[in-house]
């Protein structure tokens, strides 16, 4: 009987030292992972987007102080400032090109993003993790609006 | 050397239960922040626009109507019921004179298509109708009535009677 209790305990005790050593490495992966993304190292940037011919309406949603949020949920940035011009429309006829701004109800738009994010020569990555290289496509969410920027470019905030 | 407390269960029996314990509980929650379980939900009003139909398919019979109901692409969400419709001949840039203009396209319009459903809000996530994203600049298919609409934009978002301060 003695013998059986005494079992027992040793194999509880053997438990709660696996789980133990589970939560100090889950904890020490953590720390690591987050010193490899350079969470720590992070740094504000000012990201340059350009949106052509966005229905007037939808830029009208639009305000500098929204959140923005990539597909997935995860932040993006903070919008800080944006302009927008009549959409520039370019037409060819008879081998010939005319540049104009007939649609009212269409507009360029540019958005100024403050995020945060690692240096890595001249590129910038979210995070740590997602690269934002000048000409990439973004679909960017407020809670009402769904974008399709282009980066135009980047400046750095902090030194 | 072990103590054995009430219901013969050692202090180490104790400890590695209420560990176990706070395990499961820990995992309950992400399961349900997961699955939107602190989620807002209020009436959400949206608009579609049909850019350039075929005018001539709207001609013979309420091909929408208001009370129709929206579906998505596949049929199968429910997206909401259609309360107003407005229609308006479908402009396009054309170079007249050596200028670009706007000139109406004969027999296409524009159909501004108004929804209202009951959405949920999730922080990041945005506003969702039976999990399809509802935002403004959006675009989809979507079936309105009899309708089919292909590559239909989403122009407009409003959100009323909102519990908790998702709504703004």
């Amino acid at each position: 009987m003695r013998g059986n209790e005494g079992r027992r305990g040793s194999v509880a005790d053997l438990l709660l030292v696996l789980l133990l050593l589970a939560v100090v490495a889950g904890a020490a992966l953590r720390l690591i992972d987050r010193n490899a993304d350079g969470e720590s190292r992070n740094e504000e940037a000012e990201l340059v987007l350009s949106i052509e011919s966005l229905s007037a309406p939808i830029a009208d949603y639009l305000t500098a102080g929204d959140v923005l949020y990539t597909t997935d949920g995860t932040l993006f940035g903070e919008l800080i400032a944006m302009e927008s011009t009549p959409a520039r429309v370019v037409l060819e006829q008879n081998g010939a090109f005319f540049v104009g701004t007939a649609d009212d109800e269409r507009v360029d738009l540019r958005l100024s993003v403050r995020v945060q994010g690692v240096r890595n020569g001249n590129l910038f990555l979210l995070n740590g993790r997602i690269s934002l290289p000048i000409g990439k496509v973004l679909t960017l969410y407020t809670d009402r609006v769904a974008l399709h920027a282009t980066i135009v470019r980047w400046n750095a905030l902090t030194v | 050397m072990t103590k054995h407390t009430r219901h013969g269960m050692t202090a180490v029996d104790w400890l590695l239960c209420a560990l176990l314990a706070a395990g499961a509980m820990t995992l309950t929650w992400y399961a349900l922040r997961a699955r939107g379980a602190d989620a807002k939900t209020a009436t959400v009003s949206y608009t579609v626009r049909i850019a350039g139909a075929d005018a001539t398919l709207f001609d013979a019979s309420p091909t929408i109507s208001p009370g129709d109901a929206i579906f998505s692409e596949n049929g199968t969400l429910p997206l909401g019921t259609v309360t107003e419709l407005h229609t308006r001949p479908h402009r396009r840039t054309v170079v007249r004179d050596g200028e670009i203009q706007l000139a109406d396209v004969p027999q296409r319009i524009d159909i501004d298509v108004t929804v209202s459903a009951t959405g949920s809000y999730t922080a990041g996530l945005g506003w969702r109708i039976s999990e399809i994203r509802i935002a403004a600049g959006e675009m989809g298919s979507f079936h309105i009535g009899a309708y089919y609409a292909t590559q239909a934009e989403i122009i407009g978002v409003t959100v009323r009677e909102a519990s908790g301060n998702a709504g703004k």
